[in-house]
């Protein structure tokens, strides 16, 4: 796998976030491209979307709840 | 300068102190946002993570006393590059983390979390709250 050409990634907006709490999310050009509750499936079906730009997704959970109750 | 995760939903709203980082080990990486969180010594990941990253996992149990309670873990190493840029359009450098703890499952906690040994001895963080970002200054030496 080559190395990651550093690049910011952009959030989607919070409206967007807002959706999927509780899941993981894959993240691409500020768009959500992949999500669910199973992160392995949530990045491999990222990672088929983003492979033909060779570039790779951030993926990362959104909480269920206010943080304050976990 | 690193702006909040942050996410609204049915009137309600939240905001979070993530850090986007690059995970990596050998040639495998992994993109994603770590809570910064200053009462944690260490810092924590998911098992998944350290699965895709192929990382060498120390199996002994251990115990990670915490706020919520006892987490059993296993520790291991793995590379972290804080997926930024600096404000000459820098990437940040990329650093062995010599001791990560990984959680029993993927459900333990809600996030990987970044603790302050070693991410804090390397970074002073200030955390604007109101204005809803936070600063990393890489410290010299």
């Amino acid at each position: 796998m080559a190395r990651l050409k550093m690049l910011e990634e952009k959030d989607p907006s919070p409206a967007e976030l807002g959706k999927h709490r509780g899941e993981w999310v894959a993240v691409y050009g500020g768009k959500i491209i992949a999500h669910g509750t199973n992160p392995e499936m949530v990045l491999g079906e990222a990672t088929k979307k983003t492979a033909p730009r060779q570039a790779q997704p951030m993926i990362y959970r959104i909480p269920k709840r206010d943080l304050l109750l976990y | 300068m690193i702006d909040y995760t942050k996410l609204a939903w049915e009137g309600h709203s939240e905001k979070i102190p993530m850090l986007p980082v690059v995970l990596s080990w050998g040639a495998r990486t992994l993109k994603t946002k770590m809570l910064l969180d200053t009462g944690a010594g260490v810092s924590f990941i998911q098992p998944w993570m350290a699965r895709e990253l192929r990382l060498d996992v120390d199996r002994s149990d251990r115990v990670a006393p915490g706020a919520g309670g006892d987490l059993r873990v296993q520790s291991s190493k793995v590379n972290i590059q804080p997926a930024v840029l600096d404000t000459k359009r820098r990437p940040a450098r990329c650093r062995l983390m010599e001791f990560v703890l990984i959680t029993a499952d993927d459900d333990s906690l809600p996030f990987p979390m970044l603790g302050r040994h070693p991410f804090f001895n390397w970074y002073d963080v200030e955390i604007r709250e109101k204005d809803d970002v936070f600063v990393l200054k890489e410290r010299k030496g």
